[in-house]
């Protein structure tokens, strides 16, 4: 287990290179080809020539290799490369320092993937389980026809609704009426959008709609597989030995029907991420999917290599966590 | 030279306020007394009331998207960003939002005999926010800073005699000859030519307005809590992406005094998330987006204010361009553009038809002077169709995506077919590409007709103003071939004679040179910007001031309830 955890971490360098050097190329790429982003700084007007030129080397943005399309500029990647070795993540147009963006964002756009994964596993599961212990039932079309809805509707546009109802239309009359609830629950679980003073109650209902899309999914993956292994022989051996069907269902079948799921969060994780960036812009939660968004319409390259590449580190992390988890679940799986 | 593209401005929150607010009480218990009570000071609240005179306090607060940076002040120039160093800061002059005339405010005087050399005195007893006094030397250091270090207004001191010295030498000792410091509240400014509307130059005050000595030792500091010397603070370093708390300057002693006791600035990712967080009672002023614009109506009632701004979008058609040549082609195509159906069916009805070259913002705004701004498609017809017309009658248009000018562009292009038929290639570019583009031909307009990088189609751009003058128009956007080569003696030589004279009688001559514009139709004017706002019951007393295009904050009065 330990070699096989070592080795898969000695795999990550070389797949960090490759993303590094990929994103510097394709930032290189856009800068080449829409021009100097130091000049649409300015709004409407033109700047003259020596602000621009002043400011464009502040920002290294005066390399002749920018203005050759195509070229890869591995001069400026390794500059990059040895500055982040240095602790140099480089500048925002504005003259912060991308370690300080990402110590003030990334915080909260993991703390959002945490709340979205917590509801996708948990609601996932649970709702999974009673649709498949209940197959065909009321509650089983119930769940299937809820998470068929939740997969269709885009998330930018589930996102606004769900501001909108509980933000405004439930949230205004809570906020009227509930005089006895405590001021988390008034201004911060029924916001419509984030509030810094109350971060966690705030960020619950954004999570919520973050994992809506994989929660659905987790669901529904999890009913089939569980109504699959429902059939197996082991079960109707279980259940011939007298064992309680909570215990059939809760120890035996579930831990076998989780597999699937569980590749399915690891990889979900990745498109969370994604939504992270239409999630943080709907409920103004200052994440790094929002930077990220931004920073690629402005051309600042430093952001953009930066934090996509974090969020690459992220993603193998959560993927390995999934790969020990396979063992975990089913003792046929080793890793030496 | 405000940055367009992140248009909303500011806005406020009030519950939060209240929280924040000195009243810590439990708010809504009772709804009775909304109007402006003036409570008379029984059982007032707890310490909320320094003074009777003014029947200031509380904390209110606006929506706002992040601004930029702080410090160098010089580079605050984007509207989020000028909108709270218009607050924090004082500079010299300001201009009426009425009429536009110059008001001295940190000024006591400013003289001139021959609109070149200028003497400035400031008014006695300014201080910083650290408490260290405001002086000329203040202002001296600033300016000269900002054009040595090639901050994004240095320019602004470009006319400044010996400012092509010092630009962008990044000398810290670097000494701008034309500012002399005559005492400690007076100094004089020589410039390299007269130029009259100087003084109203000054009425921007991120360019203008002075830093700190502490501030320009450390301006990292300065920009997380900048020192100003306007009649609001930083009461907190700046929250980056959550807010920033301004509290009322208790020592601020010029005349726009403070109201409520404190602003905060709420930072949001998006306006949209503003709007539904003024539905939720989040915020107090509020600046919606023009496609939001019904939601807002509906959520402020009659706590909206809509104003026109200074905010003006043209198209532009280079004059050496085969066709364009032709100024009944510039003509009959201006003709053709319906301007108000497009405000209407495309902007959400935000905004107002162009019918000038300079905007209603400034004075000498003459509303119709445009002749060939009115939409008449026959005439426009009849006029092309006895001009030369455009090479194989197809025109390009271009102009930068993704910044909601895609649909607005398209009516232009279908007026253009239906009206003229003209077949319009539509080439949305990258916003810096976009600029890059139609700059190629004003370096060198002479021969702008034979060099492959110039454009050769219409374009798209638009302009804020940055002090209350029709000089701010008509020399950054029409002179010396700016954008489009065009270049006419008489218009050149209307703006210097403008220059020359008092800034009263010069407005006179600055209309005849926009008139030549109008005539000469080398830009195209389109519509002028709206500025919307809408506030919560915890404010009142909201009024827009045209010149900055925002609310004037320091006259907004708190609701006590």
């Amino acid at each position: 287990m330990g070699r096989y955890v070592a080795r898969r971490l000695l795999q990550f360098i070389p797949t960090l290179i490759f993303t590094l050097l990929l994103l510097h190329y394709l930032m290189t790429l856009s800068l080449q080809i829409s021009g100097n982003p130091v000049a649409s700084l300015f709004g409407d007007r033109r700047p003259p020539q020596e602000i621009i030129d002043t400011i464009s080397a502040q920002f290294g943005l005066n390399d002749a290799c920018l203005d050759q399309t195509g070229n890869p500029c591995l001069g400026i990647f390794w500059d990059r490369v040895t500055g982040y070795a240095t602790g140099d993540l480089g500048f925002s147009f504005t003259g912060r320092a991308v370690t300080d963006l990402l110590s003030e964002r990334l915080p909260l756009t993991l703390r959002l993937a945490l709340i979205a994964i917590a509801f996708q596993i948990v609601v996932g599961i649970v709702i999974g389980v009673i649709a498949g212990i209940r197959k065909d039932k009321l509650v089983d079309n119930a769940v299937r026809m809820s998470t068929v809805l939740l997969i269709a509707v885009p998330v930018f546009v589930f996102g606004v609704l769900v501001s909108l109802l509980v933000g405004i239309y439930v949230g205004n009359w809570v906020r009227g009426e509930w005089d006895w609830a405590p001021e988390w629950v008034r201004e911060g679980l029924f916001a419509p959008i984030y509030r810094a003073e109350h971060m966690w109650a705030s960020l619950i209902v954004p999570g919520f709609v973050l994992g809506a899309f994989s929660l659905a999914a987790v669901a529904r993956l999890t009913r089939s597989s569980l109504i699959e292994n429902l059939r197996a022989d082991y079960v109707r051996t279980a259940r011939a030995k007298g064992l309680t069907s909570r215990r059939v269902v809760g120890v035996h079948t579930l831990r076998n029907s989780l597999i699937p799921v569980v590749t399915y969060v690891g990889v979900s994780f990745g498109g969370l991420m994604g939504g992270a960036v239409v999630t943080e812009g709907i409920f103004s939660i200052p994440g790094v999917g929002n930077l990220v968004f931004v920073a690629v319409r402005t051309g600042e390259a430093p952001i953009v290599i930066v934090v996509v590449t974090l969020l690459v580190l992220v993603f193998l992390i959560v993927n390995l966590i999934v790969d020990i988890f396979y063992a975990v679940l089913d003792p046929r799986i080793r890793y030496d | 030279m405000r940055r367009t593209t992140p248009k909303l401005l500011a806005a406020g929150v009030a519950s939060i306020a209240l929280l924040l607010s000195a009243c810590g009480g439990d708010d809504g218990d009772d709804e009775s007394s909304t109007d402006e009570s003036t409570e008379g000071s029984d059982t007032d609240e707890t310490e909320g009331t320094e003074d009777e005179a003014t029947e200031g306090g509380g904390i209110y607060s606006v929506y706002s998207a992040e601004p930029t940076l702080f410090a160098p002040l010089g580079n605050c120039y984007e509207s989020v960003c000028s909108a709270i160093a218009n607050i924090v800061y004082t500079g010299l002059t300001d201009a009426d939002p009425e009429t536009g005339e110059l008001i001295l405010t940190g000024a006591e005087s400013i003289e001139t005999d021959d609109s070149q050399n200028f003497t400035i005195t400031l008014k006695e007893g300014q201080t910083f926010h650290d408490g260290t006094p405001v002086t000329a030397a203040s202002y001296i250091n600033t300016w000269t800073y900002n054009a040595a270090f090639g901050v994004g207004t240095g320019f602004w001191w470009g006319k400044v005699l010996g400012y092509a010295d010092i630009a962008g030498t990044e000398d810290p000792a670097a000494v701008l000859e034309g500012l002399q410091e005559v005492d400690e509240l007076t100094f004089t400014v020589a410039l390299d030519s007269p130029y009259s509307q100087f003084p109203l130059t000054l009425a921007y005050t991120p360019a203008v307005a002075p830093m700190a000595d502490a501030c320009l030792a450390d301006l990292e500091a300065c920009n997380e809590q900048p020192i100003g010397n306007g009649p609001y603070q930083f009461s907190e370093a700046w929250a980056h992406d959550q807010s920033i708390t301004l509290a009322k300057n208790e020592a601020y002693n010029l005349d726009n005094v403070g109201n409520a006791d404190g602003i905060l600035f709420k930072i949001y990712e998006s306006p949209s998330a503003g709007l539904r967080d003024y539905q939720a009672g989040g915020v107090d002023i509020m600046s919606p987006q023009p496609d939001e614009l019904p939601t807002a109506e509906a959520a402020a009632g009659d706590k909206i204010l809509r104003g026109p701004s200074s905010a003006y979008t043209f198209v532009g058609l280079p004059v050496y361009a085969p066709g364009l040549d032709d100024v009944d082609v510039r003509r009959a195509l201006s003709m053709a553009i319906d301007r108000q159906a497009i405000i209407d069916n495309v902007l959400s009805g935000v905004g107002t038809p162009a019918d000038d070259s300079i905007s209603p913002a400034v004075p000498g705004y003459e509303a119709g002077s445009c002749e060939y701004c009115t939409y008449d498609p026959e005439a426009a017809k009849a006029l092309y169709d006895q001009s030369g017309g455009l090479p194989d009658d197809t025109l390009e248009l271009f102009f930068n995506a993704d910044a909601g000018h895609e649909a607005w562009m398209e009516a232009v292009a279908n007026q253009w077919f239906n009206n003229l038929g003209i077949e319009v290639k539509q080439s949305p570019v990258e916003w810096a590409d976009h600029l890059d583009k139609i700059g190629v031909a004003e370096e060198d307009p002479e021969n702008a007709a034979d060099n492959p990088d110039t454009i050769k189609g219409a374009f798209r751009l638009g302009w804020l103003m940055d002090y209350p003058s029709p000089e701010n128009y008509l020399r950054p956007l029409y002179d010396e071939g700016r954008y489009v080569a065009w270049i006419n003696e008489g218009f050149s030589a209307k703006l210097q004679e403008g220059d020359a004279l008092a800034p009263e009688e010069a407005v006179a001559v600055y209309r005849e040179a926009a008139d030549i514009v109008l005539d000469e139709m080398p830009f195209i004017p389109i519509s002028y910007g709206e500025s919307i706002r809408i506030w919560s019951d915890n404010v009142t007393n909201v009024n827009y001031d045209i010149t900055k295009a925002n609310p004037v904050f320091e006259e907004i009065e708190v609701v006590q309830q």
